[in-house]
């Protein structure tokens, strides 16, 4: 009996080694980074993090005709890095709050290194330095201009906000509720010109009491996005100025 | 030995005798002979079909992660109704979209009644003629009313008129079809309806089944829908499809006037039926009290204004409506108060006191708060319709005053009562260093509160009332209010023992799709009818049963926000608004870091009296509640097992 178990045993032992094959497919490894920059003032495209963002659509024509789409996002300042893409032949198409870049085929292998120039929807540039009022609440200066001369991009303003956040991490993705500001239809401001934001308008200037920052002295992160009537993806995708730091008093 | 070859040869013998074929039917399965086969047969498999159809009522639960949200037991948290800000619930923490995706479903349920539309006509010879063309008109009306269901959440989807044999003939590739357009699928759900129109008869052969005119009020429904979605998406996806280019998402503007045009005609049909009535079974002429009785009976009663129900009862089906829904105070077990309407929601009614930008008007100009002997009393000439949908603290409920106080303020009244530090504004009101509140962290932690001698109420008051709202995370209200409509008045209600009927089209829908489709038709300079007196009529006859103020004139109603607003009166918390907010593709522009404003009742010892606070939905239990919808939802996503089974199939956009 003991003979019987001890074959049979073996014989699973056996088969269960000889099964044993190398099947994996080997892990990716090319790297393709780069960044998006604003083909006018050459500075890095400013822009949110995740789908509100800049999104690479990568589509992998090398192993199929119709690929199911691998998509890879920017950082805040426009770069992106990845370097687990698998070797190939790709169809590449940033998309972001800038006028649509056509699809462009490229060869992946090892580090591919690639800038792109783009429209942006709007400019948003900062007048002077955010200023720390001594109520509690802080005010910026920015002036919003169109980025692009485009005709199917001249969209009216759709929301300009001033986000308000306790990281670094600032934008419509992460942004606190209680000190950003939202500007949206009477209160839009006009174009081209400098316009002033103060904080603590969550709901919109004049919905509700304005927020102030709490009474002990913290930093605060201040970033101003602001979206023409146009959507990338069904999605509401902001143009941004770069990240401001404040302290307040 | 020799016993033993024996015994085997015979053994054997034995055995290869019994050997007889056994392709026979397996007796534990139906297969088609037995189900077109017979009158029964058939019927049992279209109550399947009913069975299955996607209908949004008490057992739908959104939040659903599994392979459904339909037909769900233990509808109990999340409500879809406080994803409209009709309302806010301790559980509906955000602007949610659907846990689950209808697709798989859906094809399933659309490939049952393709096989009944395929197999019936050819075994005809069983079942009588009429029965027949019944059975088949029920049939196209289920594929319309599920294939609603898809491209209302999706846009355009593969068409399955047949079914499509499984191996394919030409193979796995013969199985995968591309999405067809958006306009497709609403044209389709338009000549459905349009089959079952002509061929249901005039009478429901049965309760719960359909018959012409419930074909036609849901045709009214879904034309609306697509002509909405031509006039207001922003959204137009195409796919090339093998050489075609196909819009999947979007219908092209130019034909939203069809499918308005399609819809005032279908509601047409119902309305000159006249087999239905707006309900006024209890509704006197200028008694309030009775036209919000005759109001909230309407959905509790089977009445003539009942045009689709889906019944349940204690037999066959029951839900936990009551259960997510009833106040704390009147509750065995179980949970509660899911639902408390939102003074949003409250303020689109007339007969309540506002201020200039249309709130509530809480505080006289020297920001003193209004007094009152009783909360209600601030509603008393509130639109009857109003009173009819809620409860609002200290009505009656189940023979008991619903007592529903945020807590009992203890400071000199004398020169009037001065306004809360965070009135109208963020935050937990526990969070407020006023010595004079009393408040009640939870409700097994609710303090007796002493009162002035001779207080009318007694010695002692409890801070948080019966009911709450408290100020930590705990069963017990959040918002000031209970909701009233489909509540029941009497019987059991822990324990998903809920048996009121859904309702799942009535003629108050009906006549808000024609006053809807009608305006659109008017604003567009369309001819053919006087569009705006038929709106306008529509409105007016909702309103008279609501008790509510009439139009004074055509010329009052100037506004698509006058329609709209309307039906967001009416239908409130039967699950439509939801998509209505859709449809008109502006949730985003109402759900963009949005607070709802809940009511907070407060008692003043020094008064005697009440005065309401109005405030932002109070964080709790580390929620915020925040609303911020995600315009990629305007189109749902594809699952992604789905698009991996057929690479076919193009995502929609931002997903």
């Amino acid at each position: 009996m003991k003979h019987i178990i001890h074959t049979i045993v073996s014989l699973i032992l056996i088969s269960g080694i000889a099964a044993c094959e190398e099947d994996n497919y080997r892990a990716p490894s090319e790297t393709f980074k780069g960044s998006i920059i604003d083909k006018e003032t050459q500075e890095p495209f400013q822009t949110a993090v995740g789908t509100t963002g800049v999104r690479i659509k990568m589509m992998e024509y090398s192993w199929s005709d119709t690929p199911t789409p691998y998509y890879m996002y920017a950082a805040m300042d426009g770069q992106f890095n990845n370097s687990k893409i698998f070797k190939g032949q790709y169809g590449v198409t940033p998309e972001g709050a800038f006028v649509p870049l056509a699809e462009e085929s490229l060869d992946i292998t090892g580090t591919v290194e690639k800038n792109y120039a783009v429209e942006p929807f709007l400019r948003i540039e900062w007048v002077g330095e955010p200023v720390v009022n001594d109520n509690g609440t802080a005010t910026v200066q920015v002036k919003i201009t169109r980025g692009t001369t485009n005709p199917g991009y001249q969209q009216a303003l759709a929301e300009v906000w001033l986000f308000v956040s306790e990281t670094q991490y600032v934008g419509d993705f992460s942004y606190s509720p209680n000190y950003s500001t939202r500007l949206t239809g009477t209160t839009l401001p006009p174009l081209g010109e400098t316009i002033s934001i103060t904080t603590g308008w969550p709901g919109g200037i004049g919905t509700g009491a304005q927020r102030s920052f709490p009474a002990y002295t913290r930093k605060y992160f201040l970033r101003v996005g602001a979206r023409i009537n146009k959507q990338v993806n069904s999605t509401n995708v902001y143009n941004f100025t770069t990240g401001k730091e404040i302290t307040t008093k | 030995m020799k016993r033993i070859k024996s015994i085997l040869t015979i053994s054997f013998a034995i055995t290869i005798s019994a050997c007889t074929d056994l392709d026979i039917a397996p007796v534990n399965l139906l297969g088609e002979d037995e189900i077109y086969g017979s009158n029964d047969g058939v019927m049992s498999n279209v109550a399947r079909i009913y069975s299955r159809l996607p209908i949004e009522d008490f057992k739908y639960y959104y939040a659903a992660t599994g392979s459904s949200g339909f037909n769900y037991s233990g509808t109990l948290f999340k409500q879809m109704a406080c994803l409209t800000g009709e309302a806010v619930g301790r559980d509906t923490q955000g602007a949610d979209n659907e846990g689950f995706s209808y697709w798989d479903e859906g094809y399933s349920e659309i490939r049952d009644i393709n096989t009944l539309l395929e197999e019936l006509p050819a075994r005809s010879a069983t079942i009588s003629e009429a029965e027949t063309k019944t059975y088949l008109a029920e049939a196209h009306f289920c594929r319309a009313y599920t294939y609603f269901a898809l491209a209302k959440r999706y846009g355009g989807v593969p068409l399955v008129t047949t079914t499509i044999e499984y191996p394919s003939p030409e193979g796995i590739e013969g199985t995968r079809l591309y999405r067809a357009s958006e306009e497709a699928v609403w044209d389709l759900i338009a000549a459905d309806l349009d089959n079952a129109i002509a061929n249901l008869p005039e009478a429901s052969p049965v309760k719960g089944r359909v018959n012409k005119y419930i074909a036609a009020a849901f045709k009214s429904r879904a034309m609306l829908y697509a002509g909405s979605i031509a006039k207001y998406n922003t959204v137009n996806e195409t796919q090339d499809q093998g050489g075609t280019s196909v819009q999947i998402c979007g219908i092209p503007a130019n034909r939203a006037n069809d499918y308005f045009k399609a819809a005032y005609d279908a509601a047409n049909l119902v309305v000159a039926s006249n087999k239905y009535a707006l309900y006024k079974g209890l509704w006197v002429a200028g008694d309030a009290a009775a036209q919000a009785k005759n109001f909230r009976s309407l959905f509790l009663t089977e009445t003539t204004e009942n045009i689709f129900v889906k019944y349940y009862d204690q037999t066959n089906a029951t839900h936990n409506y009551d259960e997510s829904v009833q106040p704390a105070q009147t509750k065995t077990s179980g949970n509660d108060s899911e639902v408390s309407p939102s003074m949003d929601f409250i303020e689109m009614f007339n007969g309540i006191p506002k201020d200039a930008n249309g709130q509530f008007k809480n505080r006289d100009e020297n920001n003193h708060y209004y007094l009152f002997n009783s909360p209600r009393d601030a509603f008393a000439n509130a639109e009857p319709r109003l009173r009819g949908t809620v409860i609002f603290p200290m009505d009656t409920y189940r023979g008991q005053v619903i007592e529903i106080r945020r807590g009992i303020w203890t400071g000199n009244a004398g020169g009037g009562i001065p306004t809360l530090a965070n009135e109208g504004d963020i935050g937990n009101v526990a969070d407020l260093a006023d010595p004079n509140l009393k408040l009640a962290s939870a409700l097994g932690a609710n303090p007796d509160i002493p009162l002035k001698p001779g207080d009318s109420h007694g010695a002692t008051m409890k801070a948080a009332g019966v009911n709450g709202p408290v100020s930590n995370w705990d069963f017990g209200n959040t918002g000031g209010t209970y909701l009233a409509k489909y509540l029941n008045e009497s019987g059991v209600t822990a324990g998903g023992n809920s048996t009121q009927s859904w309702i799942e089209i009535r003629l108050a829908e009906v006549l808000l799709n024609r006053a809807e489709a009608a305006y659109e038709l008017y604003q567009a300079g369309a001819s053919g009818d006087n569009y705006r007196t038929v709106a306008y009529n529509d409105i007016n006859n909702i309103r008279e049963r609501a008790g509510a103020r009439m139009l004074t004139g055509e010329a009052d109603l100037n506004h698509i926000d006058t329609v709209r607003r309307e039906r967001r009166k009416e239908l409130a918390f039967e699950n439509k608004t939801y998509w209505d907010l859709k449809r008109w593709r502006i949730l985003y522009d109402e759900q963009n870091n949005r607070r709802w404003r809940i009511l907070n009742p407060f008692y003043s010892t020094d008064a005697q009296k009440y005065f309401l606070s109005v405030k932002f939905q109070e964080p709790r239990g580390g929620f915020q509640y925040i609303f911020t919808f995600d315009t990629r939802y305007y189109y749902q996503p594809i699952p992604a097992t789905e698009i991996n089974k057929n690479p076919k199939t193009k995502q929609n956009p931002g997903f």
